[in-house]
């Protein structure tokens, strides 16, 4: 039981609802809570839900490059939903969206 | 010399369960003056950025140490954040502050700390001497 995300695989897609303010104190627990599922189902596509995050500074933006980087390790892609309007303008400002295997939706 | 209409001083211990408290003062002091949900969505990222910088490299992640923040409002709206410590300073402050600079010190970092300070709020300014500290000025002048 992990209070900072819920985790549900259906159908290749390993959805990550991420529950908590994403920054340096929590981005190690929730990388290794990730990384541990994206290696259990070996999905096809990692999607990282922002719905419920409130707060997200640039150690979201290392969390999501990271994940990008085990994507093309394990052949997943990710795909990026709910992002409020600063952390947009913040993966923006990253270049994060130009990577081949990530995905923002609107 | 403008005039300072309110101010506030905390001082932290650099623990990272600490930058979510820093945020959250500073916005909560920042508040008082009625900024747009962005402009405050900008500072707390400016400010939780400097205080993980902290955390994080001058102090090495000890868990030890002081973080140190002042928060100025003056009268025509600009608020000014310094937040600084007493730890190693920064031996090239101009290549530490170049996009996506980072030390790699085994953790995942972007190196994009002084990039979104810089670039969500309006001026910064840092001073570091090693083996003394740090100190980052950053300064926003909030819609009237």
């Amino acid at each position: 039981m992990n209070e900072n995300l819920s985790l549900s695989y259906e159908a290749d897609v390993l959805r990550v609802s991420l529950l908590c303010e994403v920054d340096h104190h929590k981005a190690r627990q929730l990388r290794e809570a990730i990384d541990r599922a994206a290696f259990a189902y070996r999905p096809r596509v990692l999607q990282l839900d922002f719905t419920a995050v409130r707060f997200m500074d640039s150690s979201g933006v290392a969390l999501i490059l990271g994940r990008s980087a085990l994507g093309e390790d394990l052949g997943f892609c990710v795909v990026l939903s709910g992002l409020a309007p600063t952390a947009r303008r913040l993966l923006r400002l990253s270049g994060i969206e130009g990577r081949r295997n990530v995905t923002v939706r609107p | 010399m403008k005039r300072i209409e309110n101010e506030m001083k905390l001082r932290l211990v650099a623990k990272s369960e600490n930058e979510s408290v820093a945020r959250s003062a500073v916005s909560a002091f920042v508040a008082v003056l009625n900024p747009t949900v962005e402009e405050l969505g900008d500072i707390r990222l400016a400010v939780s950025e400097a205080v993980t910088n902290a955390i994080v490299h001058a102090y090495g992640g000890s868990g030890e140490g002081l973080v140190y923040i002042s928060v100025r409002l003056y009268a025509d709206r600009e608020i000014s954040v310094e937040i600084s410590d007493k730890g190693c300073g920064i031996e090239d402050v101009e290549r530490a502050r170049e996009p996506f600079f980072t030390t790699g010190d085994g953790e995942e970092r972007c190196g994009m700390g002084f990039l979104v300070m810089q670039s969500f709020m309006d001026s910064l300014s840092v001073r570091s001497k090693v083996g003394r500290g740090t100190a980052v000025l950053m300064r926003k002048k909030l819609t009237p």
